[in-house]
C-alpha cells in the first residue's frame, strides 16, 4: 500500500525501494538474452557491407569481429539501462491489477501469502514486459541509426563507413538509454 | 608586256628600298617567283580519295572483366573511291585485353566517295588501372598514280579501368540485398514487440475492466 507522502518531500515507500533495487538486478537468463539479441542486431549490418559495399568478409574478418563485439557490448548496455528504467514504471502500473488478480485466485490464503505472490508476479510481468520493450525499442533505434549513417557515409571508404556507422550507432544508443528516469 | 612597266613604275615610285634599277630588277624577280610558287601550289582538280577515321569507346565506364565496345568509323570525304583499305589497331595489348568479338586488323576492298563504314570490336579488360587508348593505323590507295596514303584514327585518350566491386558499389541498385536485409531485420523487431504487446494488452484490458 502506498503511504501518504509528506508535503514537499518525495519519499519512496519501503516497497518501492525494494522494487527499485530489484530492478537493477538482471538474471543470467535475461543477460544471456540481451547479449544474444545484441549480437544478432550488431551482426546485421555486416550483410550490407559485404554485399553492397563489397567488403570481402575474409579480408576484413578481424575488423568486422572487433566492431561487432564493441557494438554488441554497447547495445546490451542500452538494453539493460532501458529495462531498468521501464521495469520499475511497469511494476507500479501493474501493481493494482495483479494484486486484485492474485486476491481472486488465492482468496482462501492468508494476506501475507497473497502479497508475496502478487509481488512475485508483478516483478515477473514487469521484467518480461520491460525486457521485451527494451529490446524492441533499442533494436529499432539501432537499425534506424545504422541505415541513416550508412547512407550519409556512402561516399567514404567502406572501412571508414563501417567503423563510424557501427560505433556511432552503438554509442548513441547507449547514450540515449541513460537519459531515462524511474519516476 | 603590260605587266613589266607597271611593276617597274610601282616599284620605282613606292618602294622605299628601291634606290637603284638593279634592286628594282631583283625585287621584280622575287615577286614573279613568289607568284609562280603560289600558282603551282593551288589544288589541281584531280580526283582523289581522302579518308577520315574515328575510334570511339562506346562504354561510359570501363570495368575489369566486363565487355568494352570499341567502334571505328571511316568516312571517305574525297572525290574518288578509296581502295585496299586496311586498318590495324595495335594499341590493345593481348596481355591486358582479351578479344571477345571482332577483329583488330580489318580490310575493305573499296569505299566510294561520300560513303562511310563502321566496324565494332568487343574487348574485355583483364586488369584494372589507367590505360591509354591510342590510335589505329589506316592505309589505303588514294586512286592517284598508285599513291598509298597512311593515316590514323582519332585516339580516345586515357581511360580508367575500374574493378568490378568498385563499379558495383557505385552503380548497382542492390535491390535484392536490401530486401534480404529488411527480411532479416524484421524478426528482431516483430518478435520482441509481439511479446511486449501480448502482455501489455492483456493487463491493460484487465485494468480497464476493473475501472
Amino acid at each position: 500500500m502506498r503511504q501518504k507522502k509528506s508535503s514537499g518531500e518525495s519519499k519512496m515507500t519501503e516497497e518501492e525501494l525494494i522494487l527499485l533495487e530489484s530492478s537493477r538486478h538482471v538474471s543470467m537468463a535475461t543477460s544471456a538474452l540481451f547479449y544474444g539479441n545484441a549480437f544478432i542486431v550488431s551482426a546485421l549490418p555486416l550483410w550490407l557491407y559485404w554485399r553492397i559495399q563489397m567488403m570481402d568478409p575474409l579480408t576484413y574478418a578481424i575488423f568486422f569481429v572487433a566492431f561487432t563485439f564493441l557494438s554488441t557490448y554497447l547495445v546490451a548496455y542500452a538494453y539493460r539501462k532501458l529495462q531498468f528504467t521501464l521495469k520499475y514504471k511497469i511494476a507500479m502500473r501493474r501493481a493494482a491489477v495483479i494484486q486484485k488478480q492474485v486476491s481472486q485466485e488465492l482468496s482462501k490464503e492468508n494476506k501475507q501469502k497473497r502479497d508475496t505472490k502478487a509481488s512475485e508476479r508483478k516483478n515477473k510481468v514487469a521484467d518480461r514486459e520491460a525486457t521485451a520493450f527494451s529490446i524492441f525499442y533499442n533494436n529499432a533505434l539501432y537499425l534506424f541509426l545504422v541505415l541513416l549513417l550508412f547512407w550519409f557515409m556512402k561516399t567514404f571508404h567502406p572501412m571508414v563507413n563501417y567503423a563510424i556507422t557501427t560505433s556511432a550507432s552503438a554509442f548513441l544508443l547507449a547514450f540515449f538509454s541513460t537519459g531515462g528516469t524511474t519516476k | 608586256s603590260i605587266f613589266n612597266p607597271l611593276v617597274t613604275t610601282f616599284m620605282t615610285r613606292y618602294c622605299i628600298l628601291c634606290h637603284s634599277e638593279q634592286r628594282v630588277t631583283m625585287l621584280k624577280a622575287v615577286l614573279i617567283f613568289t607568284l609562280a610558287v603560289i600558282i603551282f601550289q593551288l589544288p589541281v582538280s584531280q580526283a582523289t580519295a581522302h579518308l577520315l577515321a574515328s575510334k570511339t569507346i562506346l562504354n561510359e565506364y570501363a570495368v575489369d572483366g566486363k565487355d568494352l565496345t570499341v567502334q571505328y568509323t571511316i568516312y571517305n570525304v574525297g572525290t574518288s573511291v578509296a581502295e585496299n583499305i586496311e586498318m590495324v589497331d595495335d594499341s590493345f595489348s593481348p596481355h591486358e585485353f582479351e578479344i571477345v568479338h571482332g577483329l583488330l586488323n580489318v580490310s575493305w576492298d573499296r569505299l566510294p566517295n561520300n560513303a562511310n563504314v563502321t566496324h565494332t570490336v568487343i574487348l574485355r579488360p583483364l586488369s584494372p588501372g589507367l590505360y591509354n587508348m591510342s590510335w589505329a593505323k589506316l592505309t589505303y590507295d588514294t586512286g592517284v598514280d598508285g599513291i598509298v596514303q597512311i593515316g590514323y584514327t582519332s585516339a580516345p585518350g586515357y581511360y580508367r579501368i575500374v574493378t568490378y566491386p568498385e563499379f558495383s558499389r557505385k552503380h548497382s541498385s542492390h535491390i535484392t540485398e536490401w530486401i534480404a536485409f529488411f527480411l532479416m531485420s524484421t524478426p528482431t523487431l516483430l518478435l520482441p514487440f509481439f511479446l511486449w504487446y501480448t502482455s501489455h494488452s492483456k493487463y491493460e484490458k484487465l485494468k480497464s475492466k476493473k475501472a
